[in-house]
């Protein structure tokens, strides 16, 4: 992700668009290629949109994968069998992210591509578009499902873990657009895909704005492995 | 290399003692694993099986650390818990099919026939584990304990949830492992008349505590009185002239006594005086095996005792 991360950052900005197309036709592919920047950097920015849902999804999803199952005793029977708990954590993480990551990618793009003109499809489903997207919303996903991670792990508790969660993001979303703290999603998100989209350059108070989601997030998912690897006791 | 050491193991739950410097060892064989509701049965398991660590002390299996080497343990043991979960969403099949890989078993599928054979499994292994009984469930438990031939099998309440035939089922096919394939099992229940038919030593707990364990021949001969049973033709008179002059302890049963004595020679010679002076018809005389539930009882007894 980070290879894929420096890749798209160091892409050239703002159109080089390598098409053979003829000069009258340029304008038009212009104004349809910024059209779907604008769209898929709003979608993936989008509180309603994006970042609730995505919140609510990745609490019901990490809660049945990790809480439930350590208070109805699953987990003590995974935890019986000659499997590392390092495996256990990674399988069940990473199964919580793709399922999140799979469904939010699909429907922000079809969100996006939805609101095209027809004839302009082929223009504007590049690479480096769909690559954006995927990467804004990987991000999105690895900040939710770590977060509802250590809130399930800690707590121990599905109802806990689920309400707590989605609380937790509520909360932060509410700080995050009514005190205008960059930092916090999903103003964050829309900084992240205001510059991935080049409609902003990267300046130095921006770098909190950016990365701070993705460095809470490796934190987040650091402090759950340790715990759960080493210290967690099921009883 | 001792199957089980504990020394000094010691778990708080907050302010409950759950285990309180609890130390045995055991070699091998089928170890019972007594004591009422909150003596501590459960985490000791747990601890073992390296699911919870200890607050102090020192818990090995095949002389390694439980909680740091746990990894290396379970590749060696079986497991059934105390009211087991399984994912419903599988097949009994698609359950021990992934214990086997994990178990690195050889031959995946005869393993899991065979198995599911001995547990009575195979009519149902193809269902859905959301569609199983509670005693299929059980069943299924012991399965998943048994894959891959383990050296140690640790079984908590075993039983539970079984019909008879399904108890007597599970109990033969302990005895017959131990016999067979040398495997060792711990076995957690407290349905002692069941535990004394298969297992060889016993650990009896009671709050968190160790009050006696050793092979089942020590602790009958520890911890228990020897037991005669009489049948005479006037249980009812026998007994009120019987109590008079003996030291024994009487307990009538239908139209029989049970005594326990203290001194076989002068019982006997009690009864013998008895029987002639009144006329008395002896139907019966003859000693009874002291039990696992009277062991159990009378560790209790002297432990209540001491309290007092």
């Amino acid at each position: 992700m980070l290879a894929l991360f420096t890749y798209i950052t160091f892409l050239p900005r703002g159109g080089s668009f390598s098409f053979t197309v003829l000069q009258e036709s340029l304008i038009w592919e212009e104004i349809t290629r910024k059209l779907a920047f604008y769209t898929i950097r709003d979608a993936a920015g989008f509180t309603f949109l994006a970042y609730l849902p995505m919140s609510l999804f990745a609490s019901i999803f990490v809660t049945l994968s990790f809480a439930y199952e350590i208070e109805n005793g699953l987990m003590k029977v995974h935890l019986s069998h000659p499997i590392s708990r390092r495996n256990i954590f990674l399988s069940k993480l990473t199964s919580c992210f793709l399922i999140t990551f799979l469904t939010f990618s699909a429907s922000l793009l079809a969100y996006s591509f939805l609101r095209i003109p027809e004839n302009s499809l082929s223009v504007i489903f590049s690479l480096d578009l769909i690559s954006k997207l995927l990467l804004l919303v990987a991000l999105e996903t690895l900040f939710v499902t770590s977060l509802a991670v250590s809130f399930s792990l800690f707590s121990g508790k599905a109802s806990v873990s689920l309400i707590g969660s989605f609380a937790t993001f509520y909360f932060i979303q509410v700080l995050s657009e009514n005190a205008n703290l960059e930092f916090l999603p999903p103003i964050a998100f829309r900084n992240q895909a205001s510059f991935l989209f080049a409609f902003s350059t990267m300046k130095s108070a921006d770098v909190t704005s950016l990365l701070a989601a993705p460095v809470a997030s490796a934190v987040l998912v650091l402090l759950s492995y340790l715990y759960f690897s080493r210290r967690m006791q099921v009883n | 290399m001792r199957l089980v050491e504990v020394k000094g193991l010691t778990k708080c739950y907050g302010k409950l003692k759950a285990l309180n410097k609890v130390t045995f060892r055991v070699e091998g064989g089928i170890i019972g694993l007594i004591g009422p509701n909150g003596a501590g049965k459960s985490t000791l398991i747990k601890i073992l099986l390296g699911l919870v660590c200890e607050d102090e002390g020192e818990a090995s299996v095949f002389g390694m650390d439980c909680w740091k080497q746990r990894n290396k343990i379970l590749e060696r043991i079986g497991v059934l818990h105390e009211k087991p979960r399984f994912p419903s969403w599988v097949t009994g099949r698609e359950y021990l099919e992934q214990v086997a890989k994990l178990k690195q078993v050889a031959n995946l599928k005869e393993e899991i026939v065979q198995v599911s054979d001995k547990m009575g499994l195979l009519a149902f292994i193809d269902k859905k584990i959301s569609s199983y009984s509670a005693g299929m469930v059980q069943r299924l438990g012991l399965a998943d304990a048994l894959v891959g031939k383990p050296e140690l099998v640790i079984l908590d309440e075993p039983t539970a949830n079984l019909d008879p035939i399904g108890r007597t089922e599970v109990l033969t096919m302990i005895r017959h492992m131990r016999h067979e394939e040398d495997i060792n099992f711990l076995i957690s229940t407290h349905v002692l008349s069941e535990l004394e038919k298969v297992c060889d030593n016993a650990v009896i707990l009671h709050e968190g505590m160790v009050l006696a364990h050793g092979t089942l021949p020590d602790l009958v001969s520890k911890y228990s009185s020897p037991k005669y049973i009489v049948r005479v033709n006037n249980a009812q008179t026998f007994i009120k002239k019987l109590s008079k002059q003996t030291r024994a302890k009487l307990e009538a049963k239908d139209d029989s006594i049970i005594a326990t004595v203290e001194d076989h020679d002068a019982f006997l010679t009690e009864i013998n005086s008895l029987i002639k002076r009144n006329s008395f018809l002896l139907k019966e005389l003859k000693p009874l095996s002291p039990s696992l539930e009277d062991v159990f009882i009378e560790v209790m007894r002297r432990k209540s005792n001491e309290k007092d």
